[in-house]
């Protein structure tokens, strides 16, 4: 364990390097998703200011919702941004080779081949979501909650991750996955939202198929004593079965893999 | 640049788009997926039914659906790409082409902004029709005049681009600048939210910027928000703006080329 992680953290320094290559690009990009994620955020504000309630949840607590899945997807495109490049970047070229040739798991060596330090933008905007959202709704910031908060958004880190390594191993027989977890990764902006404002079918979708409400709605209905039940603790036993049954799926797809002789 | 060889390059961009058809589906699925969401978010904003800002719930949903149905060309951008040919050194291939270099690439722009329209608006404006009650005017004028918006607005847009773009010759990558014009852009153009809700300090911010007129203002004439009466003053203040945005991008690109570094490939 301390091997791969003293192996990316050296990864992570050789990233700021090349990132510092061309320095105003980097500090552009950096700003750019913070004004990514202030941008999406001022549309549904704008809103919010007009009509402060979201079916029976008021603005503040919408926005509880929101900054938790933001947390959530930026610990995952901090950490796990390179799945989305795996056919386009590795299968089809072929460079995914090298990946086998390293003394190390072949998805640590693709993780850690491309960390994204413009998550911490995204990150930056859940926090203060958060932060802002427990001051207006005077949530007092307990041990208790800090700890809570902290399993919630590292648990739906994990559903999401294991969500897009599922998909993007499908790379390993379609060759271009990156559509595919688009596609899927627009669910979770549904997940910004309360999950009553959505249809029954969509519901039960966001819950126990690609289960993102359990990383943002059912944590916020906790937090704010909404409901109490077994729902608020999902997202962790949840993650790490979808984390195992993507791994088989990413293992299987190894196997599977035979380079395009590029 | 002759019609014919316009042809050829809205041809060959249908072909690029079709070409790889699960990236397509995938991207339509995609699509369809945030249109359900918007109009779940909408009905739950609009609750009891009160107008916002003189805007009501079907003319609001109206807006959202066809704006995510021709959302596609606010992210088409030609900073990417003026970062990508720096960096292979193509740049040099295409400035020695003898046709008009931003001829050329504004032909790729209105190739894209057509195959946007026959594909994804036909698509998704069809199942928006279908299922999620989005109601499409028959008046023939309301398309025309959507149709010369939606084209007046990219040539705007494309414009916009174009000088932001130059920067490239001085920066040598403009990855970060691109992502930071796709957020502006993707608020700023009304995609996410109509212009028309927006607080006065940010409208006014919004009309100072060339991303309205791509996509807030051909979508407002085709849901009746801008009455077909008011559509040809509309279309004017976006010629206005192309007008002045082609003589600043092309003694900006005079200047900007002279600086240019190949980097080789």
């Amino acid at each position: 364990m301390r091997y791969y992680l003293s192996l990316a953290w050296a990864f992570f320094q050789q990233q700021i390097k090349i990132h510092m290559t061309y320095r105003l690009n980097f500090f552009i990009s950096l700003t750019s998703t913070v004004t990514w994620q202030t941008a999406t955020l001022a549309a549904v504000w704008v809103v919010l200011d007009r009509a402060p309630v979201l079916g029976t949840w008021r603005r503040e607590e919408t926005f509880l919702i929101y900054g938790l899945i933001t947390v959530a997807g930026a610990i995952s495109r901090t950490f796990a941004f390179n799945l989305f490049f795996l056919g386009g970047m590795y299968i089809r070229p072929g460079t995914f080779d090298r990946f086998l040739l390293r003394p190390v798991n072949p998805l640590f060596a693709l993780l850690t081949e491309r960390l994204s330090p413009e998550g911490m933008g995204d990150l930056i905007v859940g926090a203060a979501l958060v932060a802002r959202s427990f001051a207006a709704l005077g949530l007092a910031p307990t041990s208790g909650r800090i700890a809570y908060l902290i399993l919630a958004v590292c648990s739906g880190a994990l559903i999401i991750i294991a969500l897009n390594l599922a998909t993007a191993s499908t790379a390993f027989w379609i060759v271009e996955a990156t559509p595919l977890m688009l596609a899927l990764n627009h669910n979770t902006q549904v997940a910004r939202y309360p999950l009553e404002i959505f249809s029954k079918p969509l519901r039960l979708i966001l819950t126990w198929v690609v289960p993102y409400g359990l990383a943002s709605f059912y944590p916020a209905e906790f937090l704010l004593g909404r409901a109490t039940g077994p729902m608020a603790f999902a997202a962790l036993p949840v993650g790490c079965l979808l984390f195992a049954l993507a791994y088989q799926i990413w293992l299987r797809g190894l196997r599977h893999y035979s380079g395009t002789g590029s | 640049m002759t019609f014919a060889q316009f042809r050829a390059f809205v041809a060959i961009t249908l072909k690029e788009k079709l070409a790889f058809t699960g990236y397509f589906w995938s991207d339509l699925l995609g699509q369809l997926v945030l249109m359900i969401i918007a109009v779940s978010f909408w009905r739950a904003v609009y609750g009891a039914g009160a107008p916002l800002e003189g805007l009501t719930q079907e003319q609001a949903i109206g807006y959202v659906l066809v704006a995510n149905s021709v959302g596609m060309v606010i992210s088409y951008s030609l900073i990417p790409e003026f970062g990508a040919m720096l960096r292979s050194g193509a740049i040099a291939t295409e400035l020695l082409r003898p046709v008009d270099f931003q001829l050329c690439m504004c032909a790729k722009m209105l190739a894209h902004l057509g195959a946007t329209m026959l594909i994804h608006m036909a698509l998704l404006g069809t199942v928006a029709c279908l299922f999620l009650g989005l109601r499409l005017p028959a008046d023939p004028q309301v398309w025309f005049w959507f149709a010369a918006s939606l084209m007046a607005g990219n040539g705007v847009l494309f414009l916009f681009d174009w000088i932001i773009s130059l920067s490239a010759f001085y920066t040598n990558e403009i990855r970060g600048l691109f992502i930071l014009r796709d957020a502006v852009a993707t608020f700023f153009s009304g995609l996410l939210v109509p212009l028309a809700l927006l607080p006065d300090w940010l409208r006014s911010v919004a009309e100072v910027l060339p991303f309205g007129l791509a996509l807030n203002t051909p979508v407002q004439i085709l849901t009746g928000m801008t009455p077909v009466g008011a559509a040809p003053r509309a279309v004017a203040i976006q010629l206005l703006w192309g007008a002045g945005l082609l003589i600043l991008s092309r003694m900006a690109f005079r200047v900007a080329v002279r600086t240019i570094t190949v980097q080789g490939g």
